[in-house]
């Protein structure tokens, strides 16, 4: 009986490890929104791009608040790393790998991007950049 | 107290002084009368000692008590749980005795250039944290900081390190500290006051952190 509910316990954990391989964690439902918001904008879109989020990531842009002129003037030039905000307090590194509950909140998400992409880029993110700027860190 | 007296001077007066309420208003006292002399009392020093160890004790509770109690109109309780999480996130969630209900409004008039960088919120996150601003602003409170930072800077008026009492209380604080790794910023105010989240800023509290000078 005890044998039986190992088992059990153990096919239930390999399940879990496939699925979560094959769907690439719980930031998957915000990255299918954006891909969704992408492909009603522009029908050529064919998917996120790391590199693209990486650019995007360490470009200094010249139309942002002069405090803020990119993404790692506070979040560092190392995603794995904590950030720290101008009047400092730490912000959690932005890297999935450190830490994984990142991208799994639409809402904060959407806040976050709304405000920093007018920060930084000095106007708002299109989907595909926001796409494509999880993508990266969830390489990272 | 006014019992005991009013029965004082009944006492008195029938122990002989008859004129003594007259006395109060006339200023004049009959003198010589015969006054049955005071009989001379026993020391009782056990009796004395045990009253006097009842007072410390009834006297040491009570001082306890009270000064367990938080004084006056100081805010100690909680920070609004909304407030602390969207103000708390990228600085020290200023507690709201801080700043007269006016600066308040005004600054969150103002969230898309947040002292320059766009903060906004969304607007039923917005409209809670105007209400419990506008109902915990520093007219509420009888707290020093409440009284003094009310004075705004006219040439940077909603910012709170600009006021002329918080450039006042902190001339002798080298710019150094605060660009130190242990304190960061002149709003982490939490990073030399102990007391910061409740708003009042006892000087008993400060305690700044021996890394900054390094």
């Amino acid at each position: 009986m005890k044998g039986t509910h190992r088992l059990g316990v153990l096919l239930i954990a390999a399940c879990c490890a496939v699925t979560r391989a094959a769907s690439s964690g719980p930031q998957q439902p915000l990255l299918e929104f954006y891909a969704s918001e992408a492909k009603a904008s522009d029908p050529a879109f064919s998917g996120f791009s790391a590199e693209r989020g990486e650019h995007l990531f360490r470009t200094r842009f010249p139309d942002g608040k002069p405090d803020t002129p990119s993404c790692t003037a506070c979040h560092t030039t190392d995603p794995r790393k904590s950030g720290q905000t101008r009047a400092g307090k730490d912000i959690d590194p932005m890297a999935v790998s450190v830490s994984p509950k990142r991208y799994t909140d639409q809402a904060k998400a959407e806040k976050w991007f709304g405000r920093n992409c007018g920060n930084v880029l000095g106007r708002e993110c299109t989907a595909t950049e926001k796409g494509d700027f999880i993508t990266f860190m969830l390489s990272q | 107290m006014i019992v005991g007296h009013l029965l004082g001077v009944a006492h008195e007066s029938t122990r002989g002084h008859a004129t003594l309420v007259l006395a109060m208003v006339t200023g004049k006292k009959q003198a010589g009368l015969a006054v049955e002399p005071a009989r001379l009392a026993r020391a009782r020093p056990i009796a004395a000692v045990f009253m006097l160890l009842l007072l410390l004790a009834i006297g040491v509770r009570q001082g306890v008590a009270l000064s367990s109690r938080p004084a006056y109109g100081v805010p100690v309780g909680p920070l609004d749980r909304i407030f602390a999480k969207e103000c708390g996130s990228c600085h020290f969630a200023y507690p709201p005795s801080l700043a007269p209900r006016i600066r308040w409004m005004a600054l969150m008039d103002g969230l898309s250039d947040h002292f320059g960088e766009d903060a906004s919120l969304e607007p039923d996150v917005a409209s809670a944290i105007r209400a419990y601003l506008a109902n915990n602003s520093a007219e509420k409170w009888d707290t020093r900081p409440a009284r003094e930072l009310a004075l705004a800077n006219p040439r940077d008026p909603l910012r709170l390190t600009a006021t002329p009492y918080w450039t006042r209380m902190h001339l002798r604080i080298p710019d150094a500290v605060y660009k130190s790794r242990a304190v960061r910023a002149k709003g982490a105010c939490d990073a030399c006051h102990g007391d910061a989240a409740t708003g009042r800023f006892d000087p008993q509290a400060i305690r700044i952190p021996e890394r900054a000078f390094q």
